[in-house]
């Protein structure tokens, strides 16, 4: 499979007060058409921050891009015009957000925001996008849609606001669906419908997704292939198979072991990583990670490990990731 | 299942354009927009009662203005009847004076009808004007944020230290004693604190999801202002509306009777208060007149501007 979008060694810094903070620092990954990739790390990792850095949809002030190249269909995203990446935006990028119930806007009808984008990059007359809403929502199963195109935001739930987004992204036709944290706001319930949607519109459209999240549980049955990221890199990546069954980062290990797992041991205890996450503006030395490791080698705090290749697809930011995936530092 | 392909989609809508269409005929065309037109009005009315009452006052005040000459014999230029003649008192060459005559004969009732063109004009328009340049000053300072902000709020700034009037008689003075000048320099007066009030509230709009969500669907900055946070910001915009009708009318006055507003003897609510205020002991009709046409107005347009309000925001619709 050709890979269509292609990140290569991004930086996207801030400005904060007098320091510099770097909310992603180099990160490299590619997205192949039609897979599906999460992005996993804590809170304030970079995860959002690399997403909106690939529609350009960073704040700026206080923020910039401060190298790095973004190819999408053989284009640097970086490098384009205001309105050429807006043309992207929304048209062969789709996006859906973590807050369904304020990602609408609250005094405008369902159908012009749903033919808003058609509109605008399909160039639709009213009457086509309207009828192309209908088919959206029908699509994402929400039914009666004619009824629900004149309702407005605050007469849906948040999982059907969630799936109006999801029609939304999908409307233009685009190659790829950036999921941002898409189900954090919504019931446990929810959560796995919304999941299966995305998964199943994006397989028989073959449309990639890229889901941006800090639930590992949450991935585990979606994602092709996973980049777990901290302060602002990626710390490892490989195909969910091989992130489960042979962690290699000690960072990937201890997410591992802090969810409860249906086919482990009842009785065994969670262990929380302990620490707290660093303060991006003030890194410490050496391996971001070491002062929260517990395999933590002298060398870890002067030098940052060298990315480790432990098969094709599968790599790792440390010093012993090789120990680590055989288990032998258990 | 839906196919997403464009080409796919636009065969689809190629075929229901295909379809027959059902003809309408002109007349069941305007037959059906008047019932509607009658239903959205009862509705409306249902909803809010008060609001439907100052809608009614309002046009008949507006009626009554446009139709001034109509409605009355004499002209509001001449003097018809004796000084500060009471109410319902006979006029010299016959006819009743309804309201009585002002402090040199010239019929009241004639004078509140066309003095109500002026100031339904004046106090109407300038808002409109003010209201308008100043949503979208204050919405895009809010949006663009930076240096585009730190210019508009600093220019923002000078207009508010500068006393309302003052600016209006310098204008004025300047360009002349226009119907349209006055309409003018009373609506830069408004630009300031509109833009103030409403930055405000859209620095809190900018922030939410919607407006990302709307950038990540590839909307342009101006589509986002005008197409979604404009009509986000009705809500305020219509009670800074309706607040500044009176402020408007009263400035016009204030004007006029400075000899800076609108030249006499075209007479306004507002200047016919200012030539009353001497004659409170002799004639107290010729003050109250144009001062309860102007109560009467403000009340009408805040009434009607909060029922327009609550109809026209989604969220409050269907709940009273």
């Amino acid at each position: 499979m050709p890979e269509i979008l292609q990140i290569k060694d991004l930086r996207t810094y801030f400005r904060s007060e007098d320091t510099i903070v770097k909310a992603v620092d180099g990160i490299s990954y590619g997205i192949e058409q039609g897979e599906t990739l999460a992005i996993v790390g804590e809170s304030g990792c970079g995860k959002s921050v690399s997403a909106l850095s690939i529609l350009g949809l960073i704040p700026a002030p206080p923020g910039w891009i401060e190298s790095g190249e973004i190819i999408f269909e053989g284009r640097d995203l970086l490098r384009l015009s205001d309105s050429e990446i807006r043309k992207v935006r929304g048209g062969s990028i789709g996006m859906v957000f973590q807050e369904p119930m304020s990602s609408l806007n609250p005094v405008m009808s369902i159908e012009r925001q749903m033919t808003e984008g058609v509109r605008l990059h399909l160039g639709y007359t009213k009457g086509q996008a309207r009828t192309r809403a209908i088919e959206m929502l029908e699509m994402v199963g929400i039914p009666d849609p004619e009824t629900q195109l004149g309702r407005h935001p605050h007469h849906f739930s948040g999982g059907m606001r969630q799936r109006v987004m999801i029609a939304m992204a999908l409307s233009c036709g685009p190659k790829l669906i950036i999921a941002d944290e898409p189900t954090t706001a919504l019931d446990v319930t929810v959560q796995a419908q919304i999941l299966d949607l995305m998964k199943q519109l994006c397989q028989e459209n073959d449309v990639a997704l890229m889901i941006i999240t800090h639930n590992l549980g949450v991935v585990a049955r979606y994602a092709d292939r996973i980049n777990i990221m901290y302060a602002g890199r990626i710390i490892e990546q490989g195909t969910a198979r091989e992130i489960y069954r042979n962690p290699s980062h000690p960072y990937s290990l201890g997410l591992l072991r802090s969810v409860p797992r249906l086919d482990g041991v009842r009785s065994e205890k969670l262990e929380p990583i302990e620490g707290q996450p660093p303060d991006l503006g003030d890194l410490p030395s050496g391996c971001h990670f070491n002062p929260r490791c517990r395999f933590a080698l002298d060398r870890c705090t002067t030098e940052y490990p060298s990315i480790v290749d432990l098969n094709d697809s599968h790599k790792s930011a440390c010093w012993v990731a090789e120990d680590i995936a055989a288990g032998v530092t258990n | 299942m839906a196919d997403l392909t464009p080409e796919k989609l636009s065969q689809d809508a190629a075929r229901k354009l295909a379809e027959p269409v059902v003809p309408r005929t002109l007349k069941t065309a305007i037959t059906a927009n008047v019932t509607s037109a009658r239903k959205t009005i009862w509705k409306f009315s249902k909803a809010n009662p008060s609001g439907a009452i100052g809608g009614g006052v309002l046009l008949v005040i507006i009626v009554m203005a446009l139709f001034a000459s109509l409605l009355t014999p004499f002209r509001f230029d001449r003097s018809v009847g004796s000084r500060l003649a009471p109410m319902g008192s006979e006029a010299r060459a016959g006819g009743e004076m309804y309201l009585g005559a002002d402090e040199i004969g010239r019929d009241v009732f004639t004078r509140t009808l066309h003095g109500g063109r002026t100031s339904l004009y004046v106090g109407l328009a300038a808002p409109l004007i003010g209201v308008g340049i100043g949503l979208v000053l204050g919405i895009s300072s809010a949006y663009f944020g930076g240096v585009i902000d730190l210019t508009t709020q600093r220019v923002v700034d000078a207009l508010l230290i500068v006393p309302g009037l003052v600016l209006a008689m310098v204008i004025t003075l300047s360009f002349g004693f226009s119907l349209q000048i006055v309409i003018i320099a009373i609506s830069i007066n408004m630009i300031g604190g509109v833009s103030r009030v409403i930055r405000s509230h859209a620095l809190a709009l900018r922030e939410s999801q919607y407006v990302e969500a709307l950038r990540a669907m590839g909307a342009s900055d101006t589509r986002i202002i005008f197409k979604h946070l404009i009509p986000n910001s009705f809500a305020p915009a219509m009670v800074l509306f309706a607040v500044s009708v009176g402020g408007a009318i009263t400035t016009e006055a204030s004007l006029s009777f400075l000899g800076l507003g609108i030249a006499p003897p075209r007479p306004s609510w507002g200047s016919m208060l200012s030539n009353a205020q001497q004659y409170f002991r002799t004639g107290i009709h010729i003050v109250l007149v144009p001062g309860i046409a102007i109560g009467v107005t403000v009340l009408a347009v805040n009434l009607f501007g909060d029922a327009l309000r609550d109809a026209l925001d989604p969220r409050l619709r269907g709940r009273s």
